[in-house]
C-alpha cells in the first residue's frame, strides 16, 4: 500500500506535502508521531476516509477496519448489542467478548462501563469484522499493562496474515505489535 | 429506594393538603353551585358511573383521542424519516410544523368543522396538536444521531436495518419518549376543548357542555376529573410501552 500526497491541508495548515509513504501488505507497520502531526489524517486517507487531497492511494484496501481512537460506541445499548450491529454470529460475538476479558458483560449498558473496558468493546467490534487491513488508532489508550499484552497477542492471532496499521505515540505500543516498519511523522 | 418511598409519602400529603384546602375554600363559600366539595364531586362521581351513557361517552371521546393521538404519532415518525433524508420534504413540511404550532387550537376547531362532520372534530384537532411536537423532536433525534458512530457504521458496513436498530432507534427513543408525554396531555385538552365547541352526540366534551347549561358544577367537576384520570392512565400506558421499547432496544 503507497500514499502520494501533493498536498494535503487541514483548515490553513499545511499537514503534508509531496510526500510518499509505503506500507507492506500482510505486515504490521507503525505511523508513530506526537500529537498534532497528522498521524490520525494519514490513516484517514488510506483507508479511503478522507479524499480530500491531491495525491493518490495505490493498493487501497477494499475491506477496511479502523479501531478508531475514540471508542465510538452505541452508549444507550448493551455490549452485546454493540457486537450484534456488526456480526449476525452471537456466539462469534460472545466468544470475543470472552477474548477480550469481558465475559458476564454482554448485557450491561455500555453508558455503565470504565473507560478500558469501553476500550475493549470497542476492540471486540472491530476484530469481529471481515478485514484486508486493519487500522488500529491508538489502540490501547486507558489498557493496563497486562491487558495491553493480552489485547496486542488477541489482535495479531486474528489479523494473521493481513495488514495492520498501527497510528501510535509510543514505542512501546508498537513493539508490542511486533511492528516490522515504522513511519515517522 | 427509600427516597422513592419518601417522595411518594411528599406527594401523598400535597394532595391531602390541596384537597383539604379545596374543602375548606368549599365550606367557607358554602354554594355548591360555585364550588362544591371535593367529597360531593366524588359522590356525584360514582352516581353517574350508574347512569346511562356515562361509559358509552367515555369510549366515545378515548377512541377518537386514542385514534388521533396514535395516526399523528405514526405520520409524525413517518413524515421526520422523510424529512432527515430529503431536504426537499423537510423543506415542505417545516412550514406546516410552524403554523400548526401558532394557530389557536378554537381557529382550527372552527375550520375543522366547516370541512368534517362533528362526530370526529376530535380524532383531527388531536391530530393536529400532537403532530409538531412529535415530528420536531423526532426529527431532531434523528439529526443529533452521533455522526462519529454513523462513519463507524460505514466502515464496518453495518446494514440498513441493523443501523436503525442499533444506531437511530437509541438515539431518537429520549427524544420520542419526551415529546410523547408533552403531546399526551395536549390531546386530550385539545381533544375536549374541540368536543366542547363542536358538541358531538355522546361524547364527553357534550356531557361538560351540558353540565355548563344546567349550572350543574358537581357535573363539571366529576366529568374533569374522569379527564384527568383518563388523560392520567393513558399517559402510564404509553410510557410503560416507549419504556418497554427501550428496553427492548438496550438489548
Amino acid at each position: 500500500m503507497r500514499i502520494d500526497i501533493k498536498e494535503k491541508r487541514f483548515q490553513d495548515k499545511v499537514l503534508f506535502r509531496d510526500a510518499s509513504f509505503s506500507f507492506p501488505e500482510g505486515r504490521c507497520s507503525t505511523i508513530i508521531a506526537p500529537s498534532g502531526r497528522g498521524k490520525t489524517t494519514l490513516m484517514r486517507m488510506l483507508c479511503g476516509l478522507d479524499r480530500d487531497f491531491m495525491g493518490s492511494v495505490d493498493g487501497m484496501p477494499r475491506r477496511p477496519v479502523v479501531l478508531f481512537q475514540e471508542d465510538r460506541l452505541a452508549e444507550g445499548i448493551s455490549v452485546l448489542s454493540n457486537l450484534m450491529a456488526v456480526t449476525d454470529d452471537r456466539a462469534s460475538a460472545l466468544s470475543m467478548l470472552s477474548s477480550v476479558g469481558l465475559e458476564g458483560e454482554e448485557r450491561s449498558l455500555v453508558s455503565t462501563l470504565s473507560g478500558g473496558m469501553k476500550r475493549r468493546v470497542a476492540i471486540a467490534r472491530a476484530l469481529l469484522v471481515d478485514f484486508d487491513a486493519l487500522f488500529l488508532d491508538e489502540p490501547f489508550s486507558g489498557l493496563d499493562e497486562a491487558t495491553k499484552r493480552k489485547i496486542a497477542s488477541l489482535i495479531l492471532r486474528v489479523a494473521v496474515g493481513r495488514t495492520i496499521i498501527l497510528i501510535t505515540h509510543s514505542e512501546e505500543d508498537a513493539a508490542l505489535l511486533s511492528s516490522s516498519s515504522a513511519v515517522r511523522l | 429506594m427509600t427516597s422513592t418511598i419518601q417522595d411518594r409519602a411528599r406527594r401523598a400529603v400535597a394532595i391531602a393538603f390541596w384537597l383539604i384546602i379545596w374543602e375548606l375554600a368549599s365550606l367557607l363559600i358554602g354554594e355548591e353551585l360555585f364550588l362544591p366539595s371535593p367529597v360531593a364531586v366524588v359522590m356525584r362521581l360514582f352516581s353517574m358511573i350508574g347512569l346511562p351513557g356515562f361509559w358509552s361517552s367515555i369510549l366515545f371521546t378515548l377512541s377518537r383521542i386514542i385514534s388521533g393521538f396514535v395516526l399523528s404519532v405514526a405520520a409524525a415518525l413517518l413524515l421526520a424519516v422523510l424529512s432527515n433524508a430529503s431536504r426537499t420534504a423537510s423543506f415542505l413540511i417545516e412550514p406546516i410544523v410552524k403554523v400548526i404550532r401558532a394557530t389557536p387550537v378554537a381557529s382550527i376547531v372552527i375550520l375543522a368543522l366547516v370541512w368534517i362532520s362533528s362526530r370526529n372534530l376530535s380524532v383531527i384537532i388531536s391530530f393536529m396538536m400532537v403532530f409538531p411536537i412529535v415530528y420536531s423532536n423526532v426529527l431532531e433525534g434523528i439529526r443529533n444521531t452521533d455522526g462519529k458512530l454513523l462513519e463507524a457504521a460505514d466502515i464496518y458496513r453495518v446494514r440498513r436495518v441493523k443501523r436503525i436498530r442499533y444506531i437511530y432507534l437509541p438515539s431518537v427513543i429520549p427524544y420520542f419518549s419526551a415529546s410523547v408525554k408533552a403531546a399526551l396531555g395536549l390531546a386530550w385538552k385539545s381533544g375536549i376543548a374541540a368536543e366542547v365547541i363542536s358538541l358531538p352526540d355522546g361524547s364527553i366534551g357534550e356531557r361538560v357542555y351540558e353540565a355548563k347549561i344546567y349550572l350543574s358544577t358537581p357535573d363539571l367537576f366529576a366529568w374533569t376529573l374522569v379527564i384527568i384520570v383518563l388523560a392520567f392512565l393513558f399517559e402510564r400506558f404509553f410510557l410503560l410501552l416507549t419504556a418497554a421499547l427501550s428496553r427492548r432496544i438496550e438489548g
